[in-house]
């Protein structure tokens, strides 16, 4: 079966979007065409909006279902803009102390902190949450959040360890980077994900809701769509997108081992005075984040895109706040030269190759300059 | 521990204070107290990490004798550096 991914040459950014594939692309551009109308309204043109919505909401309950291991029913599924925004809504609607660790995301931080008797759990140095503090910390939690691996470092989190340990709190997990690059844990209540993170469109993201949660929408969810008027584009964008990646994940999530394990062997022969952060073996497959001493994050990003590579930082020059990544710093990592690799979905082992080929006489380059 | 060595990079950004605190410690004997200051907010982080990545002791942070902005970090070098 042809690959639809088509990243650009030197993408080493998959997490800061990557190209719609065309079959993405123009499901979006038919259900544009047909689906322009409110689909509340009663007229021809508002039905066959709602059913293309309905169609879209059943296909990412199908192909969830896969990811999950489990079947996951239309009507458990919501619609919204992002992921803060999904998370927001799961929090709205389940009141109670949240139970959270501290390498999740700003955005979920942040809901922890205006939330009354939020509880921070402290992660080692792979990024991974004490199961053992965070089972303290339940006892007097209502719920807990949790991704599936952090998706700046790739470590996985002990999902299914805090349910079995507490399995009367629900978890409201973000399988942000997850979904379709590896089988998802069991036990969650709640589930969050952006379309983007499997080459869909960027403004549609999902909430799952297991049908025995206590959950009740903060606000109206017409067919399932949280927060102002439904994009029927993007949520056939989403679906459609998501069914190629479930067609492939096994392969897909092998290369991507494979090429990450190639990276950090390259990364580790080949630069003196770097550390490679996360866990190197129960991770993202696609995912590998390393500091170089003695360099700055800025200028090593800059240099790697003067050379024709994209990758991120979560080094405090190259962040928004002049603050490292709290992950980094939750982790004790070195956060000065950091930089972060997400393979795009498609990236070719030509690129990680090219890659390892140009990294040491950039990073010697920048060291020089100093 | 009195420091033998102090770093004054106040007004340096990352990778700067850690450039001459590596600098500084290939230079002296194990043994040897360096304190740096440093007002960059990666410096918190990356100093202890530093040590950690390069075989030095941490000795722990405190602010600056004067009031000022920035913090004093005070590490030993090992053996091993």
């Amino acid at each position: 079966m042809a690959r639809i991914w088509h990243p650009p040459a030197g993408l080493l950014d998959g997490m800061g979007g990557q190209p719609l594939p065309s079959v993405v692309a123009t499901a979006m551009a038919a259900a544009a065409a047909q689906g322009w109308a409110d689909p509340r309204r009663l007229h021809h043109a508002g039905r066959q909006a709602g059913a293309l919505l309905n169609a879209a909401r059943s296909s990412i309950a199908n192909s969830l279902s896969m990811a999950a291991g489990m079947t996951i029913t239309t009507e458990e599924i919501y619609f919204t803009s992002g992921v803060a925004a999904a998370q927001a809504f799961a929090l709205d609607g389940y009141p109670g102390a949240l139970a959270l660790g501290s390498v999740e995301t700003t955005a979920l931080l942040d809901l922890g902190e205006v939330r009354p008797a939020t509880q921070i759990v402290a992660v080692d140095a792979y990024g991974r949450i004490d199961a053992e503090a965070f089972h303290r910390a339940a006892a007097t939690a209502a719920i807990a959040a949790l991704q599936v691996a952090n998706t700046e470092v790739g470590t996985c989190q002990p999902i299914e360890l805090v349910a079995a340990t507490d399995p009367d709190l629900p978890i409201l997990m973000d399988a942000s980077q997850a979904i379709g690059r590896i089988p998802l844990p069991q036990g969650w209540s709640m589930l969050t994900a952006g379309a983007r993170d499997w080459a869909g469109p960027a403004g549609v993201a999902i909430l799952v809701v297991r049908r025995e949660v206590r959950w009740l929408p903060p606000i109206n969810a017409d067919r399932g769509w949280l927060g102002g008027l439904p994009d029927i584009a993007g949520a056939v964008g989403a679906a459609t997108a998501l069914e190629a990646l479930m067609n492939e994940q096994v392969t897909l999530a092998q290369k991507a081992h494979a090429d990450i394990e190639l990276l950090r062997a390259g990364i580790v022969s080949g630069l003196t005075d770097v550390e490679v952060l996360g866990d190197p073996v129960w991770r993202l497959p696609h995912i590998l984040n390393f500091s170089v001493l003695y360099v700055s994050g800025e200028a090593l990003v800059t240099e790697l895109d003067k050379r024709g590579f994209a990758v991120a930082s979560g080094s405090a020059c190259v962040a928004d706040h002049a603050r490292p990544s709290h992950v980094l710093a939750a982790m004790g990592a070195y956060t000065g030269g950091n930089i972060r690799i997400s393979l795009p979905l498609g990236c070719t082992t030509e690129t990680v190759e090219n890659f390892l080929e140009v990294l040491p006489s950039a990073v010697a380059a920048v060291r020089a300059d100093i | 521990m009195n420091p033998q060595v102090w770093l004054d990079e106040r007004g340096r950004r990352c990778p700067l204070p850690i450039i001459a605190l590596n600098r500084a410690a290939m230079e002296q004997p194990a043994g040897t107290v360096i304190a740096l200051i440093s007002d960059d907010p990666a410096a918190k982080f990356d100093v202890p990490a530093w040590c950690r990545i390069k075989n030095a002791t941490f000795l722990g942070e405190s602010p600056v004798a004067d009031g000022g902005d920035g913090l004093v970090f005070q590490i030993m070098v090992d053996e091993a550096n």
